[in-house]
């Protein structure tokens, strides 16, 4: 025991003032969680009050922000929330206008609105905190100091909104060196600006708490601030009254937190973002600079993807309504789901990405890309995975975003994914699910090599006798030109819309990719044979089958033309014309005309062929 | 990452009870000392009433799964000496909300 207390830094001494008498067996540095003397007198702060308080976030922050830098030395050790349930009710009233007054003035910031909105729940009981921390008297006017770099910012930001990248670089450095300022008023003017202040200063240890968490929240309060200081003025002292009965009624008694406690203030969250999201619609500028803007932020986040990441937001998974977030599992059960996690981490290849949910841990969404050599090349196919309770003993179940379309005879039009490995068919032993040997990253793996192969048709229960012989042939031949077509339209429902936490990388996918899918399929329209085209030598073909049917060449030549070219162009592809030379992208700007022009050249090119 | 000292000897009087060390992102480390069978919500509170903030201020982490409260260390598999990450609780925007989460991401991965 005592190598493990030497290596750690030695706490407060304050801190250990609290503890009670330790017992032989117990080190000083170890905090013993029973016998804990809680600061609120043994009474957890109550999950209510945060509900409750939540609508009234945006003021509270406002007022709370620009003592921040000054508060949060005596973050640590100072009490808890003991007059947060009182005040949340009087100030209900007196505060109803002003929120009106600060969404309507908003209009312009919308889009940075949203994100100060969106950041309510955790700011104000962290400000709420601090602020109850200390003990200013009323009417006492705290010097805000924070107003003139906003006022910097605002202009460095807007100079360089056309570049979206460049503005957010430019903001963070600012807000780091407001950040460093900050720390520095606030230690000078301590001991003289606050005389009524009775807590020492604290060591340096609590600094770089601050420097982390302030310019986090900084970023997102800039342009409210510049525009509404007066008003905020109002609030702050409006805020300040209050207090002044909460000392003649002391401590209230707040509410306890059970388990049904801690999902009320993480519902409305969901709801809020997703009502959030909806608004954004009507916001949006017109669709060319929304495509430019949004593309610049998608490549970026593209090239950068994590193979596999924990993300948060569960709502459009489709097995989401099986279980719930504060069910339990068993210890077998989670330690094995982290192990599949530690294993995709690893091992996955580099054609499947993979993402799974902070607070389901049984629900599982991967992507795997259409390899080269299949007429799945350069497609994107999601599969949502579920965990059940007699996992690993039972297979996990897969569900297909199919849209209607059934691209493989293992893939049903309803989403269903025929696989022995995942006991939905048949098989031997050997590939049947072996419980605490099969793994998920198994089970993707299977779907890639197995399922998305280069002839389709033989994955059909019969069908398999057949290959090799003409008939059977020249039946896959038609199937695998049928389900070109149909991994065609499964990229434009990809482009259209996305699942959610693979925007960036479906945009950025298709976007890098483009050039490649027009040229396989100006290739195909000539008469080569879907199924057999490298990236490599797009004009060699391994097989000599022949060339493919005419409708087949027909339907791919109507749908690029009619559908698969606008995505791409509304995606904001530039330079859409297979015989040019290619060249970067980004570096070239088509007018509106020529774009037309090329059109217009494009289908004359069609109908004379 | 969680380093388990297998090859320390459990004590005999330590042997209902485990020390877990909680980690924030600014570096600052505490020990806890909990019961094997008891939820860890009341070891996430007592860390966020030293801090002086409320219990959603943090998100704790253990092997990469965050823990909800309810958990108690014998379910988690945790042993002497394992390590809780406290990452700062952020919220913000769909996109901001990635890019911040993969940055809690990077810096629990010690990329």
């Amino acid at each position: 025991m005592e190598p493990n207390v030497v290596e750690i830094a030695t706490p407060p001494a304050a801190s250990c003032s609290r503890i009670r008498t330790p017992t032989k067996a117990e080190t000083p540095e170890v905090i013993d969680v029973e016998e804990y003397d809680l600061q609120n007198g043994g009474v957890p702060n109550g999950n209510n009050v945060d509900y409750k308080n939540k609508g009234k976030a945006i003021d509270f922050d406002s007022m709370s922000y620009g003592d921040y830098g000054e508060e949060d030395e005596y973050a640590v050790g100072s009490p808890g929330d003991d007059y947060g349930y009182p005040e949340s009710s009087p100030l209900s009233n007196s505060l109803l206008d002003p929120e009106s007054l600060i969404y309507e003035d908003d209009e312009n910031y919308s889009e940075q609105y949203d994100f100060e909105m969106e950041a309510e729940p955790d700011n104000y009981s962290m400000y709420q905190d601090l602020f109850d921390g200390k003990d200013i008297p009323t009417g006492v006017e705290v010097s805000m100091d924070w107003f003139p770099n906003s006022a910097d910012k605002e202009s460095a930001s807007s100079s360089k909104s056309s570049h979206a990248n460049n503005g957010n670089n430019s903001s963070k450095k600012a807000t780091k060196a407001s950040g460093i300022h900050s720390q520095f008023s606030s230690d000078m003017e301590t001991p003289v600006a606050q005389p009524w202040n009775a807590l020492p200063h604290k060591a340096e240890g609590v600094i770089p708490n601050s420097a982390y968490a302030l310019p986090q929240n900084s970023k997102a309060f800039q342009p409210p601030y510049a525009v509404h200081y007066s008003a905020l003025k109002t609030a702050f002292s409006n805020y300040l009254q209050p207090q002044t009965p909460d000392t003649v009624l002391g401590e209230a008694p707040a509410p306890a937190a059970g388990s049904s406690g801690l999902l009320p203030p993480n519902t409305p969250g969901f709801k809020s973002n997703a009502a959030r999201f909806k608004e954004e619609p009507p916001i949006l500028p017109p669709d060319d600079s929304r495509v430019k803007r949004n593309m610049e932020d998608y490549l970026g986040l593209y090239l950068f993807f994590k193979r596999f990441d924990i993300v948060e937001d569960f709502s459009d998974h489709h097995y989401a309504s099986k279980g719930t977030t504060s069910k339990q599992h068993s210890k077998d059960w989670a330690k094995r789901i982290q192990d599949e996690w530690r294993i995709l981490e690893k091992d996955l290849p580099e054609m499947i990405f993979v993402r799974a949910y902070e607070s389901r841990m049984d629900l599982l969404r991967a992507v795997i890309i259409g390899a080269q050599g299949t007429p799945y090349h350069d497609g994107l196919f999601f599969f949502d995975i579920f965990f059940p309770d007699t996992y690993p003993s039972t297979p996990p179940i897969v569900h297909y975003h199919s849209g209607g379309l059934r691209i493989n005879p293992n893939l049903y039009n309803c989403g269903k994914v025929c696989l022995s490995l995942l006991g939905t068919w048949s098989g031997n032993q050997r590939e049947k699910w072996i419980p605490n040997t099969s793994t998920m990253l198994q089970v993707l793996v299977s779907i890639q090599g197995l399922i998305l192969n280069q002839k389709p048709y033989f994955n059909e229960p019969g069908y398999e006798r057949s290959a090799g012989s003409a008939h059977g042939e020249s039946t896959s031949k038609a199937y695998s030109e049928n389900t070109f077509i149909l991994s065609l339209k499964t990229m434009v429902y990809t482009m259209r819309r996305p699942p959610k936490y693979f925007e960036d990388f479906a945009y950025g996918h298709f976007f890098s990719c483009a050039h490649d899918v027009l040229k396989a399929c100006n290739a195909y329209r000539n008469g080569a044979t879907p199924g057999y085209l490298v990236k490599g030598a797009p004009d060699v073909e391994e097989n000599s089958a022949g060339m493919s049917s005419l409708k087949f060449r027909t339907d791919v030549a109507t749908f690029v033309e009619t559908v698969l070219l606008k995505e791409f162009i509304l995606l904001g592809v530039l330079g859409l014309e297979p015989e040019e030379e290619e060249k970067t992208p980004e570096t070239i700007i088509v007018a509106e005309s020529s774009k037309c022009t090329r059109s217009r050249s494009k289908r004359d090119r069609v109908s004379s062929s | 990452m969680s380093n388990p000292q297998d090859d320390k000897p459990i004590d005999q009087e330590q042997e209902a009870h485990v020390i877990l060390k909680v980690k924030s992102q600014d570096g600052d480390e505490v020990l806890f000392k909990n019961k094997k069978s008891a939820p860890l919500k009341k070891l996430m509170y007592v860390y966020c009433d030293r801090r002086g903030l409320k219990l959603d201020a943090f998100a704790f982490i253990f092997n990469g799964a965050r823990i909800g409260g309810l958990e108690t260390p014998d379910e988690l598999d945790m042993e002497d000496g394992d390590v809780i990450d406290a990452c700062r609780a952020m919220s913000g925007g769909l996109r901001a909300n990635q890019r911040q989460w993969s940055y809690m991401l990077f810096d629990h991965n010690g990329l």
